[in-house]
């Protein structure tokens, strides 16, 4: 009996845990789905049911590509593969570009986090997916209380600081020495609370991801004399010097200016702060095999041994009195220790030769980094990328935004070393700016002549004033892609997330061919939504765009300068299934007679572009075989 | 004699004092105040200041907006604007200025030197 009752608790006990799972599971706020080895659905929570609208039951059994938009789960299901094949965690916000579909067909973007449960036997993975609209709105509300906060805060602090300082300034007549010293230490407290309230804030941002980090080439030096000008009025009050090394040399870096000078003033104010009265900072630039050193030296007492592990530590101080004799907020060595990480380098100290302590950054020098043309972060990837472009400035930008998105990308600064790097293969998609040395058009010719790129999705980036004409001239019809410059992230990025994981996508494609600029850009443009349009200029493009491409459609205008837009029919018909053609022309023609003709439209008359794009959704959406006619 | 007109626009009635307790440090300064962006534009067209010290987080009209109204008074549209602002970074100093302000003054400022500030400001923009 006494087992029984002993089983029977036992049982309770795990029932009520298992329950209480349940329940945690079911109550958590991000919608969780385990999946088995073969991508199938085995266990979700009351979220997954909100977010996507199906019943448990619905879902259980089904692979998670289930609940992707259509078009996307093939690649989705190569993606999964890969996965299964390297498991290892893959956070949440890694910032790849996923669509979720609702039940009711609706999509919204999503974020998917990857943890592979390894300790279950089988290989069960948890997918944590959550969704980004509602992600976005509540770091905007954070964003908003932050900013909130910041102001009210503020706001109060300027009218009490500035108060202060007029009495003591003696703005208001002079005042009685003890009435004087009480003032002071008032005005001390209200720049400390100043000091402390914009440390915290610039913590909360660079934590959370949110300062924006402008990187500029310059020269490590000259940034250096700047911060030592601007701290000396602030030296003098502890009458201390501060002096740069006359052997400094010029240290080129890349870095943010504003966010490298805030690292130096803090190590500066540090130093002034800890200095014996008439005593010395000493402040070195050296650069020493690819890494720039900026050192800030005092002559102070030095760092307590017991206190170095916490050094960079948030509220960290070796005496917490020292808070008050110095003014310190313990958030600098913090600040500067995030900020110089994110600007690529260290930062580190040593008891200094002869007395006192050398605070230094390592910066990689810009050589150093305009070097880096491998991407070298690993990883989960969304894609390799090959970017072809003169400026390192801007391919170094370009690949920390679109790092977000899991792309690797790789750099050639000339055509003949983007052939070079991508003849193996190994890239999924080519970014090419057309301002790329030796040719952008001309290298795109060459990608495709060579096999291993014969098929790689090639983004090209053009000026905003050249994009027309880029993007009609014959000669470079085989990019899949055209993004105008200055390059905007948030539209490239999807962009690539499409070509890779969508390649052979369902998207149809139009081959438009017209002599005329303004018309290629017109019809491109209002066709855009509809279908993936190539346009060329001249019959020797269009036959061109043939041979890399395949086609579902295509536009021609019969007057091309000298020649017939009509010669083409031939190339368009020597093929396993001949393409179909609308005319849209000035030209009048009698083709009635031409099965492969399906509409012949007077682009002269003022409905022709409606005319065109109904006559082009019959095509390729009904399959209606109708000859249209407009006079 | 009238003096040099200095318009300052701020919601904080607190700051309003100490602004115009700072600027009158400087004798030759006559100080007119605006609690909000709507008053500002309205005094800046009758007053005919020689400056403007304008508060950038304000309720309703903040000083952005308010900035471009003045710019599309042909009576305001050339009086030079200084933004005053809590710990501006490099590319917001940049956006001001291409919203067509003079430049910025950080708050909290030094209540002691706010009129050299202006006085500064003033005699750069009087260099050809």
């Amino acid at each position: 009996m006494a087992s029984v009752a002993h089983i029977t608790r036992e049982v309770s006990a795990n029932v009520l845990a298992a329950e209480t799972l349940r329940l945690a599971v079911d109550a958590c706020p991000y919608a969780m789905v385990m999946t088995d080895s073969a991508g199938r659905i085995v266990l979700v929570n009351a979220e997954t049911e909100r977010l996507f609208g199906y019943a448990r039951e619905e879902l259980v059994g089904n692979a998670i590509e289930f609940l992707l938009p259509e078009r996307l789960r093939e690649g989705h299901t190569r993606v999964r593969r890969e996965f299964t094949l390297h498991p290892a965690p893959r956070k949440l916000s890694s910032g790849r570009n996923l669509l979720g579909r609702h039940r009711d067909g609706r999509e919204f973007p999503i974020d998917i986090g990857l943890y592979p449960l390894p300790s279950s036997g089988i290989s069960m993975v948890l997918n944590v997916i959550v969704d980004k609209a509602e992600a976005k709105r509540m770091d905007r509300l954070k964003d908003e209380f932050v900013s909130t906060v910041s102001h009210e805060l503020r706001t109060p602090l300027t009218s009490i600081a500035g108060s202060l300082g007029l009495l003591i300034g003696g703005a208001a007549g002079t005042l009685p020495e003890p009435a004087a010293r009480l003032i002071r230490i008032a005005q001390n407290n209200s720049q400390r609370l100043i000091r402390l309230i914009n440390d915290i804030l610039d913590i909360e941002k660079i934590e959370s991801g949110q300062l924006v980090f402008n990187f500029k080439r310059l020269s490590a030096r000259a940034l250096a004399e700047q911060v030592i000008d601007a701290n000396r009025g602030y030296a003098d009050g502890f009458h201390v010097q501060i002096r740069l090394d006359a052997a400094a040399t010029a240290g080129e870096v890349y870095v943010d200016p504003d966010r490298l000078s805030q690292v130096i003033t803090n190590l500066l104010s540090n130093a002034i702060k800890f200095s014996p009265p008439d005593g010395e900072v000493d402040v070195t630039v050296e650069e020493n095999q690819g890494s720039v050193r900026i050192a800030v030296r005092d002559h102070g007492n030095g760092i307590p041994t017991e206190f170095r592990p916490r050094i960079f530590e948030k509220f960290a101080q070796a005496d917490t009195t020292d808070a008050r004799k110095k003014g310190g907020t313990g958030l600098g060595l913090s600040i500067v220790r995030q900020i110089v990480t994110r600007l690529g380098g260290t930062v580190g100290f040593d008891d200094a030769p002869g007395g006192g302590t050398v605070f230094f950054v390592d910066l990689p020098t810009w050589d150093q980094i305009a070097a880096r043309e491998s991407d070298t972060e690993s990883g989960m990837h969304a894609g390799r990328i090959l970017l072809c472009g003169s400026d390192p400035d801007a391919a170094l930008a370009l690949r920390e935004n679109l790092r977000p998105s899991s792309f690797t990308t790789d750099f050639a600064y000339s055509a003949a070393d983007a052939i070079a790097r991508s003849q193996n293969g190994g890239y999924d998609a080519i970014i090419v700016d057309t301002d790329v040395p030796d040719g952008g058009a001309g290298l795109v010719r060459d990608l495709r002549a060579q096999p291993a790129t014969y098929k790689t999705p090639i983004v090209a980036l053009s000026a905003d004033g050249e994009f027309a004409r880029h993007r009609a001239s014959g000669a470079q019809t085989s990019v899949t892609e055209w993004v105008r410059k200055p390059v905007d992230i948030d539209r490239l990025a999807p962009i690539l997330v499409r070509l890779i994981i969508q390649r052979g996508s369902s998207r149809p494609s139009i081959l438009h061919v017209d002599d005329d600029q303004d018309m290629l850009e017109i019809v491109a443009q209002t066709l855009d939504t509809t279908a993936h349009v190539i346009s060329v200029d001249s019959i020797e493009g269009a036959r061109y765009a043939l041979l890399v491409h395949n086609f579902d459609l295509a536009i021609l205008d019969i007057g091309l300068g000298a020649v017939s837009g009509l010669d083409l029919l031939p190339d368009l018909r020597r093929r396993d299934a001949p393409i179909p053609v609308i005319i849209f022309s000035a030209h009048a023609a009698n083709l009635k007679d031409n099965p492969q003709i399906r509409a012949n439209l007077n682009k002269a008359s003022t409905a022709s572009l409606r005319d065109l794009v109904s006559a082009v959704h019959d095509r390729l959406m009904l399959q209606s075989p109708a000859v249209q006619e407009t006079a | 004699m009238s003096g040099v007109r200095i318009l300052h626009v701020d919601d904080e009635p607190d700051i309003r004092e100490v602004v115009d307790i700072s600027l009158g440090l400087n004798p030759e300064f006559e100080v007119r105040a605006c609690s909000s962006g709507a008053e500002a534009v309205v005094t800046a067209a009758d007053w005919s200041p020689r400056l403007i010290l304008l508060d950038v987080m304000m309720p309703e009209m903040d000083g952005p907006a308010t900035l471009v109204h003045l710019r599309e008074d042909t009576r305001t549209a050339a009086i030079p604007v200084l933004f005053m602002t809590a710990r501006a970074q490099t590319r917001e100093i940049e956006h001001f200025i291409a919203l067509g302000a003079q430049g910025v003054i950080c708050k909290p400022f030094d209540p002691m030197t706010l009129a050299f500030q202006v006085q500064s400001h003033l005699q750069a923009l009087d260099r050809p």
